[in-house]
C-alpha cells in the first residue's frame, strides 16, 4: 500500500527531517511509527498526503509513484487516504453530520447517500444519535472519535493517524485503538504515528522508530 | 468495510452531483451574503457608487446628444444675396428654394426688414439714419431637410446654391454645434475614463472582501484541502459570492440612476420652459439596465475568479 524507497526530506534551513527511510506497508496491513516528537513522523505522514515533497527518493502510494502526481491531482490522492489528527481538526461552526459530510460532499455525493454513509460512519465509532450536536458540545474523546468517522466516511483502503491518542487517557486512548483494529479487520491499511510506546507495546503489528530522521524497523510483527 | 462501487462514478449521477453542489454553493454562499447584512450592504452600496457614478453620465450624455442631434437637425444656412437684386426676385428666388427637395423650408429677411431690426438693436439710429442708402442686402434663411452632421449633402448644397448668379455668399454657421459635439465626445471619453478607473475600484474592493471571506474561512479551507476538495470546489461558493455583489450592487446603481434622473426631471423641465421645449430625460431603458447588471456581474466575477484562485494557491495544509 505504501512504499518509501531511500527517502528522506531537507528543509530550507538545513535541516534533515528523513533520512533515507525506507519501508512498505502491505495491503491491508497494520503498523506505527514511534518516535519522539520532532522525530520526523509528521513529516513522513505529510509526505504520503502530498501536503510536502520528498527531496530524495520514492514513495509510491496504492500503485501510485507519488513523484508523477502534479498539484492538480492532489485532491484525487487525498481521497484515497483517511487521516486523523491528534487535534482532531473539526470545524466548530459545523455540526457533527456536516463535518463528517464533508469528503462525501467534496466528491459530489447525492444528499440521501451522505444522510446514509454519515450515520454508518457514526454508529462504527459509537456516536449514533450524536448528528446533530456541534463538536464544542463533545468531550475530547467523542471529538476524536468524529473526526475518525470523517476520515472513514469515504471508505478509504488506506488510513494515516498522527498521534490520534495523544490528548486522551489511556482507557480512551486504548478504546480508539481498538477502533483502528476494526477498520484494519475489514481490509484497511492503517499506519499510525504515535509516541506513546506503553500503548503499542501490547499491541501485535510492526512498529517502526524515526529518531533523528532515520527509521529503524523495532519489530516486524507479532 | 466494504469496496462498494462510488456511485458518483455513473456520468448521469456526475452531473446530478455536480449540479447538486452548484446549487449548494450558490445558496450557501447567499445565506452567507446575507449573515452579515451591515457589511454586505457597505460594501454593496460602495460598489453601487462606483458604477452609478459613470452608469449616470453616460445616461445624461446620451440625453444631451438627444437635445443637440435635434438643435443640429435645424441648423440654418443663411444665403445673402447680392446688392442689385430686387425684392421681387428675390421673393422668387425663396419660393424656389423651397420647393427644392433637399430644402426643408426658406424664408426671407428683406434688406429693409434687416436694417429696421438692426436698427432696434444696435441702437444707432442717428449713424444709420444719415447713410444714403441701405447697406444690407437681402438675406434668404433655408432649413436644410437633411441633418446637419450630414457634411457631405450640406457642403453639396452650399456649393450649388453658391453657383447660382443672384447668389453673394453662403454662410453656414455650424461652428456653434460642431464645438457643441466637440465638446460633447470630451466628455464621454473624459467619462470611459473614468468608468475604467471606477471599474478597477470595483475590483479592488472585491478583491479585499472576498480576500478577508476567504480568511475568515481559512480552518475550513485547509480542513477541505487535506480530504480532498478540489480547487474547484473551493473557489464555488467565493465566486458565487462575487456574482451576488455583482448582482446586489447593479440593482442598487440602477436605483441611484434612476431615481438621480427623476430628480434632474423637474429643473430641467424649468429649463426647457424658458426655450418653450419640451425636454424628456431619457432613462436607462432595457438594454441599458441589462448592460449595467452584465457588467457588475462580469467585473465582479473577474476580480473574484483572480482574487479566489491567488489566494486559494496561498492556504495549503502544513
Amino acid at each position: 500500500m505504501i512504499r518509501f524507497d531511500q527517502v528522506s526530506k531537507h528543509y530550507a534551513d538545513d535541516k534533515i527531517a528523513l533520512n533515507r527511510a525506507t519501508f512498505h506497508l502491505k495491503r491491508g496491513q497494520m503498523a506505527f511509527i514511534t518516535g519522539h516528537s520532532g522525530a520526523g513522523k509528521s513529516t513522513l505522514l505529510k509526505l504520503i498526503m502530498l501536503m510536502e515533497r520528498a527531496t530524495q527518493g520514492r514513495i509510491i502510494v496504492d500503485n501510485q509513484d507519488l513523484a508523477n502526481l502534479n498539484r492538480r491531482q492532489i485532491p484525487w490522492h487525498r481521497r484515497k487516504i483517511g487521516l486523523v489528527f491528534q487535534n482532531h481538526q473539526l470545524l466548530f461552526d459545523y455540526s457533527v453530520f456536516n463535518n463528517i459530510a464533508l469528503p462525501l460532499r467534496i466528491n459530489g455525493y447525492h444528499e440521501r447517500d451522505i444522510g446514509r454513509r454519515v450515520r454508518a460512519a457514526l454508529d462504527k465509532v459509537g456516536l449514533l444519535g450524536q448528528e446533530k450536536a456541534m463538536p464544542s458540545t463533545l468531550s475530547t474523546g467523542e471529538q476524536q472519535r468524529v473526526g475518525i468517522a470523517r476520515a472513514i466516511v469515504n471508505k478509504p483502503r488506506l488510513l494515516l493517524a498522527d498521534e490520534p491518542t495523544g490528548n486522551l487517557d489511556p482507557e480512551l486512548a486504548e478504546e480508539i485503538m481498538h477502533l483502528f483494529e476494526q477498520f484494519n479487520q475489514v481490509g484497511v491499511s492503517v499506519l499510525i504515528a504515535s509516541h506513546d510506546i506503553n500503548l503499542i507495546r501490547h499491541l501485535p503489528y510492526p512498529v517502526m522508530k524515526l529518531g533523528q530522521g532515520r527509521l529503524t524497523h523495532l519489530r516486524a510483527s507479532s | 468495510m466494504k469496496h462498494t462501487s462510488v456511485t458518483p462514478n455513473r456520468p448521469s449521477n456526475r452531473i446530478q452531483g455536480w449540479l447538486q453542489e452548484h446549487h449548494k454553493a450558490a445558496i450557501g454562499s447567499w445565506q452567507r451574503f446575507w449573515n452579515s447584512v451591515l457589511s454586505t450592504t457597505f460594501t454593496s452600496l460602495t460598489l453601487a457608487i462606483a458604477l452609478a457614478l459613470p452608469g449616470s453620465l453616460l445616461v445624461l450624455l446620451n440625453n444631451a446628444e438627444q437635445i443637440t442631434r435635434h438643435l443640429q437637425a435645424s441648423a440654418q444656412v443663411n444665403i445673402f444675396l447680392h446688392k442689385d437684386i430686387g425684392l421681387a426676385d428675390a421673393q422668387q428666388l425663396t419660393q424656389q428654394l423651397g420647393q427644392r427637395e433637399d430644402i426643408h423650408n426658406s424664408y426671407l429677411i428683406s434688406a429693409t426688414a434687416a436694417l429696421d431690426q438692426f436698427r432696434q438693436q444696435s441702437g444707432l439710429d442717428t449713424i444709420l439714419d444719415s447713410l444714403a442708402i441701405n447697406p444690407l442686402p437681402h438675406t434668404i434663411v433655408i432649413t436644410p431637410a437633411f441633418h446637419a452632421a450630414n457634411q457631405i449633402a450640406l457642403s453639396r448644397l452650399t456649393a450649388k446654391l453658391d453657383t447660382l448668379a443672384t447668389v453673394d455668399e453662403v454662410l453656414v454657421d455650424l461652428q456653434w454645434v460642431q464645438r457643441l459635439a466637440a465638446l460633447l465626445e470630451t466628455t464621454r471619453m473624459a467619462t470611459l475614463g473614468l468608468a475604467l478607473f471606477l471599474a478597477l475600484a470595483v475590483m479592488l474592493v472585491i478583491g479585499n472582501t472576498l480576500r478577508l471571506a476567504i480568511e475568515n474561512r481559512r480552518e475550513e479551507i485547509v480542513v477541505i484541502k487535506l480530504v480532498g476538495g478540489t480547487d474547484a470546489y473551493l473557489r464555488r461558493p467565493f465566486l458565487y459570492l462575487g456574482c451576488w455583489y455583482g448582482l446586489l450592487s447593479s440593482g442598487l446603481a440602477w436605483l441611484i440612476i434612476q431615481f438621480g434622473l427623476w430628480g434632474l426631471q423637474a429643473p430641467l423641465q424649468r429649463l426647457g420652459d424658458t426655450y418653450q421645449t419640451t425636454i424628456e430625460l431619457v432613462g436607462l431603458g432595457i438594454s441599458g439596465s441589462l448592460g449595467l447588471i452584465i457588467s457588475s456581474v462580469l467585473l465582479t466575477m473577474l476580480s473574484a475568479t483572480i482574487t479566489v484562485t491567488r489566494e486559494l494557491r496561498l492556504i495549503e495544509p502544513h
